[in-house]
């Protein structure tokens, strides 16, 4: 018995081990790791890199790209130790304040450099008070982005593997080196400013100029000309054959050349601007050529014009609610006091194009329209453009309607059976494996409601693993399937029906139930295998005769001699020639299996032969007599070296006769 | 006798070893019943998912419904043209992918849009290091609900995506690792870098996402992955597990559900009655024929 215990803790080590090998190998090689257990390491060299690249690209004067760089290294998602962090964050806040002061410096000084050209000298002092300003701040700023820097450096040493600090040292290096180009963008700048400074206080000697602008009109209709007029003046004395440029809103119109008296007169067309009431006119002089030393840039006083135009409204009958598929009519009528006829009318239905119409002579329009089944249900908005018509002087116009799609989802309730038996039905196939085919014809109703119209929608039903589609309409259904017969389906199993309707106005729905699913063979085949148990238990029960001597301790504690391995089992002797000892045992174990079999005394596994025969003879006592005999001759048969003899062989096969003889005559009796 | 008992023995052990594969969790990525680190059970209860271990079984109306896929196993042609379906009729379609098969649907749907296939490194902006790049930069839906940032866990980026599609980025300072060496160098592409992008497709929708990880346990809730795949998960949930590699593991298991599934057949259940009675009897005619020889044997002596 330990060779078995040791083959079994054997296969149980290498299981074991199998099963860790089993278990490891469970790791394919996706490419992730445990975020919990990865190693944490930072890059110190990248961000002084490229604040380095931010400072030179400030240097050449590439603010916008500078500005970009420095928000992309907004730490605050880094990772990086606090302390550097920190130190980062303000650099960063510093260094952007430095790109927006020095882009503000440049456009300043773009400006001025404009003003000047143009001898706009009312203008350029201004201007050159702002950029002196600039200048001042941001050598300020450079000098905090400086220190911001040393602070950086001295905060990232701690920090520096040995592995980085080579590219650490380099990018330093690098840094230290721009911003050392970026104070000589500052002396660039103040130089610059300087010279624009001596400019401009050379230009307050030029000839002060005056230009005026006059109308008619103070309005005017879109498309209408308005005729504008004026003088150029340098000191009293009129300025001829120069250009004088008419600008409305800030767009230039017209220019036009100045007579021999410094007078101007033009035709200024307003523009089709249906979306202003009013405009400002203004004349503008810059000095050009020969002027540009002698006289100063001038402007006119803005004259003030009202706009005039025919306003347009829409007025739309369109359904609030719609049904994909169905066709509806929207209608509308165009107002205006100017022209309403032939006017284009677009209409789209969210951002997509719905239809483009002209309205008739009263400014009517309409037109049928059918949603498609792809538009999701729910709020969309149907805008109506109309398009201005410039040659009546009428202003378009947008209005914008709310239309809600309108689906419907169908309720459906499912009245299963409450029970269902598979097999019902067999049916042979011809084929080897199944050899039968069998199946259960289920039949399911149920209801289908919906409060929009609803006819021919595919059913799908899904019973256990399989499924049938039918039609329904609205109401009443009946659906029947059949159900492939499994062993596999049993108990409560789900039905669910879907519903998918034909209808474009109809959203899919399903439904969801259980039916109790009995499965004959299954419960047969339980059956026959605990029948196959109790079988054989009860072919294994009559121990006493049949089973091993180890289950007879007191046969086989007491013996006259010691036991031997062949009394363990209680052998079913054979009478054969020379052995009248199996002859004994067959007839005793004849005669007990008999008194078993009428009298139900069971000679258990801890009875001697001898206790079976006390038992029968307290209970029969008119076996007692021969019963005693024949189990002398069987004991004597078990435990006795001698051999015996024919007749008491013979002997004991008459005593078994007599008791079964007796028995049977009791019986008859 | 020790034939038997070895039989018996052995029997033991496989019928152990059975309800060990049956019961031990399975340890395999993205697995929805794998709780660990690489496992996608949290991701499968907290948003509600059903796991689906065929295509097949999609809703035939895939109207707000919402299909997660990472293809790490080819697909079928059967299967290409269930997913394309799907989005047409107006499922929304998640591919989560970094270097597996999500090419071949994006090819197979007909989108520009490409996984690129090399590492996604950003030595700057990460959690830990550079495998763990972080995105902060979101289209304006995305930063609207409040998404900040999302963690990816060795992910690539995507190609061919027009910018108006592309809903997040990786930072400047990221890089594809081409030559795998952990540094950039000369010639390797430089962020930013797309890494999701939102694509109108048929009646439907397709989320192109340049890592799976983000859905797994150990990265669910870092920064906000989880907030990120709740405005892209929406309502009926599925993910497809049948298109990820098996783990012997799961393979044993796979076996011993068919060996069920072919038990519940009539073929399965009948071999299995004539089995138990052949045993059964063969003990018993053996047990006779053992009794009658010993009884000659006794005879005999």
């Amino acid at each position: 018995m330990k060779k078995p215990a040791l083959i079994l803790l054997t296969l149980m080590l290498t299981f074991s081990t199998l099963w860790g090998g089993a278990v490891a190998m469970g790791v394919t090689q996706i490419p992730h790791e445990d975020p919990t257990k990865a190693e944490n390491h930072y890059s110190l060299s990248l961000p002084l890199l490229n604040y380095a690249n931010a400072i030179s690209l400030m240097a050449c004067r590439n603010y916008s790209e500078a500005g970009d760089l420095i928000q992309q290294l907004e730490s605050s998602h880094a990772n990086l130790p606090e302390e550097v962090q920190f130190v980062m964050s303000r650099f960063n806040d510093l260094a952007a304040d430095l790109t927006e002061r020095l882009d503000r410096l440049d456009v300043v000084l773009d400006e001025c450099e404009i003003l000047l050209s143009q001898n706009e000298m009312d203008a350029t002092p201004r201007k050159i008070v702002e950029a002196r300003g600039l200048v001042a701040e941001i050598g300020s700023l450079i000098g905090n982005v400086n220190t911001a820097m040393d602070e950086l450096i001295l905060q990232t040493a701690p920090f520096i593997s040995a592995r980085e600090a080579a590219s650490v040292q380099a990018s330093e290096a690098r840094l230290r080196e721009s911003m050392g180009k970026l104070a000589q963008l500052e002396d660039w700048y103040k130089d610059l400013l300087e010279n624009m400074e001596s400019e401009a206080g050379k230009k307050e000697t030029l000839t002060a100029t005056t230009l005026t602008l006059q109308t008619r009109s103070s309005r005017a209709w879109v498309g209408e000309s308005l005729s504008v007029w004026g003088n150029l003046i340098a000191e009293g004395v009129p300025l001829a054959e120069r250009a004088v440029s008419l600008h409305i809103s800030n767009s230039q119109i017209a220019t036009v050349n100045t007579g021999r008296d410094g007078y101007y007169s033009t035709w200024l067309t307003l523009p089709y601007w249906y979306d202003v009431d009013e405009v400002k006119v203004h004349a503008f002089y810059y000095p050009e050529g020969e002027d540009s030393d002698r006289f100063s840039a001038t402007s006119s006083e803005g004259i003030n014009i009202a706009v005039m135009f025919h306003p347009t409204s829409v007025q739309i009958e369109a359904p609030s609610k719609m049904l994909p598929g169905l066709p509806s009519e929207i209608r509308g009528k165009v107002n205006s006091r100017g022209k309403i006829s032939g006017r284009n009318v677009q209409a789209l239905l969210d951002e997509d194009p719905l239809f483009q119409i002209s309205t008739d002579d009263d400014g009517y329009f309409s037109r049928d329209i059918m949603i498609g089944e792809e538009i999701a249900h729910g709020e969309h908005s149907i805008t109506f453009s109309v398009a201005p018509d410039n040659e009546s002087r009428s202003a378009g116009t947008i209005t914008v309607s709310s239309l809600d799609i309108l689906k419907a989802k169908p309720v459906v309730t499912l009245r299963p059976p409450g029970t269902i038996f598979l097999p019902a039905k067999l049916e042979p196939t011809g084929k080897i494996f199944p050899p039968l085919s069998s199946i259960a014809r289920i039949k399911i109703e149920g209801e289908v409601h919906s409060s929009l119209p609803l006819n021919e929608a595919q059913a799908m039903l899904e019973v256990a693993g399989a499924s049938s589609t039918s039609f329904v309409n609205g109401g009443e259904f009946s659906v029947e399937m059949e159900v492939p017969f499994s062993f596999s389906r049993v108990g409560l199993q789900e039905i669910k029906l879907r519903l998918v309707p034909a209808e474009p106005w109809q959203l899919p729905s399903e439904c969801t139930t259980e039916v109790l699913i009995i499965n004959l063979a299954y419960l047969l085949v339980l059956v026959v295998v605990l029948a196959g148990v109790g079988v054989e238990m009860i072919m294994h029960r009559p121990h006493g005769l049949y089973e091993r001597k180890d289950k007879l301790p007191s046969y086989v504690e007491e013996p006259h001699e010691p036991l031997r391995e062949e009394v363990i089992w209680l052998p079913e002797a054979v009478p054969i020639a020379k052995e009248n000892r199996g002859v004994i045992l067959k007839a005793y174990y004849s005669a007990v299996a008999w008194i078993q079999k009428i009298y139900g005394i069971l000679l258990g596994p801890q009875m001697t032969l001898r206790d079976f025969l006390n038992q029968v003879s307290s209970s029969h006592s008119r076996f007692a007599g021969v019963l005693t005999r024949l189990t002398g001759l069987a004991e004597k048969a078990l435990y006795s070296q001698h051999a015996q003899g024919e007749d008491e062989a013979s002997l004991a096969q008459d005593l078994s006769a007599q008791i079964k003889k007796q028995g049977s005559e009791e019986q008859k009796t | 006798m020790l034939i038997r008992k070895m039989s018996l023995m052995v029997l033991a052990v496989l019928l152990m070893l059975a309800m060990l594969v049956w019961f031990y969790p399975s340890s395999g990525d993205f697995e929805g019943k794998n709780s660990s680190w690489n496992g996608s059970s949290n991701f499968l209860s907290r948003f509600q998912a059903t796991p689906l271990n065929s295509l097949s079984s999609l809703p035939s109306a895939p109207e707000e419904t919402t299909l997660v896929t990472i293809p790490y196993l080819e697909f079928t042609s059967a299967d290409l043209e269930i997913l394309k379906e799907f989005v047409a009729t107006g499922g929304s379609l998640v591919i989560l992918d970094d270097f597996g098969y999500g090419n071949q649907i994006l090819k197979y749907l007909g989108v520009q849009a490409r996984f690129s296939g090399s590492l996604l490194l950003d030595p700057l902006f990460n959690y830990k290091n550079e495998n763990f790049p972080r995105t902060f930069t979101f289209s304006s839906s995305l930063a609207e609900g409040g998404i900040e940032t999302v963690t990816f866990n060795h992910a690539t980026c995507l190609e061919g995506i027009p910018q108006e599609n592309v809903v997040a980025q990786s930072s400047y300072f990221s890089f594809l690792d081409e030559d795998y060496d952990g540094e950039w160098c000369e010639g390797e592409v430089k962020g930013p870098l797309p890494v999701i992008a939102i694509n109108e497709l048929g009646e439907g929708r397709l989320t192109v996402i340049a890592d799976p990880s983000i859905l797994i346990n150990g990265m669910l809730d870092m920064g906000d992955n989880y907030l990120f795949l709740e405005e892209v998960c929406t309502d009926k949930i599925y993910l497809d597990l049948s298109h990820l590699p098996e783990t012997p593991l799961d393979k044993a298991k796979q076996r011993l559900r068919e060996i069920r599934d072919w038990l519940g057949t009539i073929e399965g259940m009948l071999g299995l009655i004539v089995l138990t009675l052949v045993l059964t009897l063969k003990h018993y005619v053996g047990l006779k024929s053992k009794l009658l020889s010993q009884g000659q044997r006794r005879g005999n002596d």
